[in-house]
């Protein structure tokens, strides 16, 4: 017992002096500059890891990271289908410090669709949109379904036979159909699934008819020949696949809704900074490596200037909210 | 009465703890019922948000009955905590810590809130030197900050101190 | 190529230096992010994906997959030391682990799972080489209204993991039901419950929940008693390894365990957690000693640690044969591979052999590797519970705050843990378990989603249920469970003298 006693006196000076050299350590971490940016910046990620939202950041983060010379920290926060990421930057300091990896569902739709979420798009300073991704509608091979007509003409005769599944309830895809069944006057009923992975099974299984999708996850389905893709919700045909039809084309112009990427700041964040990392993003993209790793994920590079920006998600809320009010989401 | 384990008084001991405890679910399933009215119930061709909640609502009120039932019958087991010869005033003050550390963590930041709040902890569980208290307590909040924040780069809340 | 020829090329691959390294950095990395709680696989290969792109395709992925089962061996260290369960598939670890730890067979309960584990992930590697192709067509079978009666199967289940009271059992699995509805509805995103709260619109935080009901609570429930006993254990360390007892009564339940978790592992959207209760009922139903499961039975750690191992060999198969991710951990598993542009489907084998076979059987170095890692290591770990309780105790709280704090860098779910911590004191006050809730919790979303999806595919007629031959059986069985759990029950209660 008594050697103990006096231990402990020589342990407790020892953790003292450790905690005092800790705390002289830490703050030599970040020894500052006044330049901007001088210390990590925190990427707020709207969506879950492994998602688009969170793959396209992450790659041509690593770049943009490389460009502005601190690291950029990614933080995941896909709370109520992203709209907590977003309002956290919004309440955020607007010192470049903070910065929004935005894409069009958590800024623009959630907050259609949700009563409790109170920003819009307007609480945020654009910086630029670096990339798109298609969605697809794909039908299982064996289908009879051939073409886009084929399914009008036999959902029109038949309604509420069809099923069509979601990856969610709003999830821009999922949009997209609810916008071609609308404008062509069918009945095809929806059936959620929580994510793309258990919509593919759910397709594949033949459980639903139709599934509006990602082009990325169902590319080596549809080369394998399992599935069919029957329309793209895209500006222009794809690449991968130039024989199916875009959405304008049989029809529907209005349900061509691409999923775009992008970067958004706190509103008062500093021109300057706002600036600087345009044109981080600009170089970053001009990069080959980045392109390839971005098109890997079937993301297109597609850069648009904050003010084009604004304008694209000025005409998506237009046509999101009108169908909002028209019962969107909550009528059967 | 101290570490009493005599099996009748245990039991007339027991029964209003645990009896307050199934009335407490009986009720909190009432609510769940009277809440998902609010909601549109939907039918069963296409329920709606209030269908799965109203039928958990249900399941936990009868089941919470049934536990009351039989308990006055003294048919189920009772199981009463023991309160006398315990600390259980540790307990209410370590939760209250604990809460208050994270109800006020993000304006405080990480470093200083865990130094107070894991400082307070350990001189809870134990009286010791208040020097020792001090250094471990610091070290462990510094510690924890440097393992997760600038190794594992794990994000924590600044607060008012810059880091 | 055939079976044999892919396994000699696969070993050919991952037997590569390089390969190896990158095996053994996941395995490591994984059993750490495993013991750490909150901190669970998925957070580590999210960090580790954009790494993953200056390293090949096979290595990387040979990482990636190290990292998701090392952690489901690490996430058992807590379980049985502390009572933290590291991931939600190792709370049924806990039932029994941690009271074997409190008798001091720490070291025993920790080498048998490991022993478990391997074997369980040996047999599942071998399932998915020899079965693969065949099993991933059937899983595809599943539809919602299979998937809502497997989980009612399961959920009747909790009728077995608790050692008191099996009304409190069901109320505490209505209970956890009830709190999985908070949130945004699955179908329509109709929020509900969440009282203005943009916090909980994608639901209340399940490892917030969690780690408030095992190891808050288990602090509190030991800060009240701290002048009593000074040290956790109540009981001296007997024996760091398993007697030849114990290997006798592990042996059948880890085949079991391996079956099941294997089997069940392999349909999409199933995951790690639900096998490890299916597997412990089954033990305490098959069990000459039901009632001594929850003390600290050595075949209630080895069956649930063998049946979440084979889970996880099940579940590559969906991924590898159809590029279906079966979790959350398999679906960054695919954005990894697509980040280095290889389409995981059904072409992988034929277009990328040398990721297929090098990814499986880098599967049996790993599983070797853990092993080697782990046995050693049960002496260290075991150690853990000599630190000093004044010490020990607010550490434990401050790795949990980190933990949850660092799944959605939201504070409110150090709130939500703390809650859940004072309620859980409660609960074990007056008799009330937390697993049949976590787990309820943890299923509830899946069971109310596939539930209303069956609705509206059988257009609200209930017993169409029965006109699918696979959703048939497991709703008799949940019935027979049912019947055979109430029956036993209702005797107990007559003979029960008050107090007893």
């Amino acid at each position: 017992m008594k050697r103990g006693q006096r231990n402990k006196a020589g342990t407790g000076t020892l953790i003292i002096m450790l905690a005092l050299g800790l705390f002289l350590f830490v703050p030599l971490c970040q020894a500052a500059e006044s330049v901007y940016p001088n210390r990590p910046i925190e990427i707020v990620v709207p969506s879950e890891p492994g998602a688009f939202g969170d793959l396209g950041p992450r790659i041509l983060g690593q770049k943009v990271s490389e460009i502005l010379g601190v690291p950029l920290v990614i933080s995941n926060r896909p709370t109520a289908s992203g709209a907590a990421g977003v309002e956290a930057v919004t309440r955020a300091k607007p010192d470049g410090y903070t910065i929004l990896a935005a894409a069009n569902a958590p800024v623009i739709l959630v907050p259609l669709v949700n009563p409790q979420v109170s920003y819009t798009f307007r609480k945020l300073l654009p910086i630029a949109v670096f990339a798109y991704s298609s969605n697809v509608l794909v039908v299982r091979s064996d289908s009879p379904h051939k073409t886009m007509n084929d399914l009008v003409a036999f959902a029109k005769k038949n309604p509420g036979k069809l099923t069509y599944g979601s990856t969610g309830a709003a999830h821009i895809s999922r949009i997209s159909m609810e916008l071609l069944k609308e404008a062509a006057g069918v009945d095809i009923v929806h059936v959620p699934y929580q994510g793309g992975g258990s919509l593919r099974a759910a397709i594949l299984g033949g459980h639903v008819d139709l599934a509006p999708i990602s082009i990325a996850p169902v590319l080596s389905l549809v080369k394998a020949g399992n599935l069919r893709v029957l329309v793209s919700f895209s500006e222009n045909r794809l690449d991968e696949l130039p024989d199916v039809p875009t959405a304008k084309e049989v029809g529907y112009p209005n349900s061509v809704l691409p999923t775009w990427l992008g970067y958004m700041a706190p509103l008062g964040t500093p021109r300057p900074i706002i600036d600087k990392w345009n044109q981080a993003i600009q170089k970053a993209l001009s990069d080959p490596g980045v392109k390839s790793e971005l098109e890997k994920v079937a993301l297109t590079i597609d850069y648009k200037t904050p003010e084009v920006m604004t304008q694209v998600m000025e005409r998506e809320e237009r046509i999101l909210s009108e169908w909002v009010k028209k019962g969107g989401l909550t009528r059967k | 009465m101290r570490g009493d384990q005599s099996k009748p008084s245990a039991a007339k001991r027991g029964i209003f703890p645990e009896f307050l405890g199934g009335l407490i679910l009986a009720l909190f399933g009432s609510l769940v019922i009277l809440e998902s009215r609010k909601l549109a119930l939907g039918d069963l061709r296409a329920p709606g948000p209030a269908f799965f909640p109203f039928l958990l609502g249900c399941l936990l009120t009868i089941v919470s009955l049934i536990l009351l039932v039989g308990l006055s019958l003294g048919k189920v087991e009772s199981k009463c905590g023991q309160w006398k010869g315990v600390h259980w005033q540790k307990v209410i003050l370590s939760f209250a810590s604990l809460l208050v550390y994270s109800l006020t963590l993000e304006s405080i930041g990480y470093i200083l809130g865990t130094f107070l709040l894991s400082g307070f902890l350990f001189f809870l569980m134990e009286k010791r030197g208040i020097l020792l208290l001090f250094g471990v307590s610091v070290l462990v909040s510094l510690g924890f900050y440097v393992l997760f924040k600038q190794i594992l780069f794990i994000q924590l809340p600044q607060g008012i101190i810059p880091f | 190529m055939d079976i044999f020829q892919g396994l000699i090329y696969g070993f050919s691959v991952s037997l590569q230096l390089s390969n190896l390294f990158a095996c053994l950095l996941g395995v490591v990395l994984g059993t750490v992010v495993g013991v750490l709680p909150g901190l669970g696989p998925v957070a580590a290969i999210a960090l580790l994906l954009p790494i993953t792109l200056k390293m090949s395709t096979v290595a990387s992925i040979i990482m990636l997959a190290g990292v998701f089962y090392g952690a489901m061996y690490g996430g058992s260290i807590t379980s049985i030391l502390v009572n933290i369960p590291g991931e939600s598939a190792s709370v049924v670890t806990c039932l029994d682990g941690y009271p074997m730890a409190q008798k001091g067979r720490a070291g025993p309960a920790l080498a048998i799972s490991a022993i478990g584990s391997f074997v369980a992930g040996t047999l599942s590697i071998l399932g998915l080489t020899f079965l693969g192709p065949l099993l991933a067509k059937f899983a595809l079978k599943f539809g919602a209204p299979e998937f809502f009666s497997l989980i009612l199967f399961g959920l009747t289940m909790i009728a077995y993991l608790t050692s008191g009271s099996w009304i409190k059992a069901v109320l505490m699995a209505a209970l956890g039901l009830t709190l999985r509805t908070v949130g945004a509805d699955p179908i329509e995103g109709t929020p509900r419950f969440t009282y203005g709260f943009t916090s909980i619109m994608d639901g209340i935080e399940i490892t917030a929940i969690v780690i408030g009901l095992f190891a808050i609570s288990e602090v509190f429930f030991n800060i009240e008693r701290t002048l009593q006993n000074r040290e956790i254990l109540s009981a001296p360390i007997t024996g760091l390894w398993p007697t030849r007892q114990d290997l006798r009564v592990s042996a059948a339940p880890i085949g079991r365990g391996s079956l099941i978790g294997f089997f069940l592992g392999i349909i999409p959207g199933i995951g790690p957690v639900i096998p490890t209760f299916i597997s412990y009922g089954v033990e305490k139903r098959i069990s000459r000693h039901p009632e001594r499961f929850g003390t600290g039975m050595i075949e209630a750690v080895a069956a649930p640690e063998a049946a979440n191992n084979a889970a996880t060999g099940g579940s590559l198969i969906p991924l590898f044969s159809l590029g279906i991710p079966a979790n959350l951990v398999m679906a960054l598993l695919i954005s990894a591979l697509m980040l280095h542009g290889v389409q995981p489907g059904p072409l992988l084998m034929r277009d990328h052999p040398e990721v297929f076979w090098g990814v499986i059987t880098s599967m049996y170095t790993g599983n070797v590797f853990l092993l080697i890692l782990n046995l050693p290591l049960v002496g260290i770990w075991v150690k853990i519970l000599k630190i000093p309780y004044f010490l020990l105790f607010p550490l434990i709280i401050l790795l949990c705050v980190i933990g949850v704090y660092s799944v959605n860098s939201n504070p409110m779910d150090i709130v939500v843990m703390t809650l859940f911590g004072g309620i859980g004191y409660f609960m074990r006050k007056f008799g009330y378990e937390a697993a049949p809730m976590v787990l309820a919790l943890v299923l509830g979303g899946i069971l109310e989603l596939t539930f209303r999806q069956s609705l509206i595919f059988f257009r609200g007629d209930l017993t169409l249920f029965f006109s699918r031959p696979i959703a048939a059986i497991f709703l008799i069985a949940a019935f027979l469970v049912i019947l055979s759990a109430f029956l036993p029950g209702l005797k107990r209660i007559r003979s029960q003298v008050p107090g007893e």
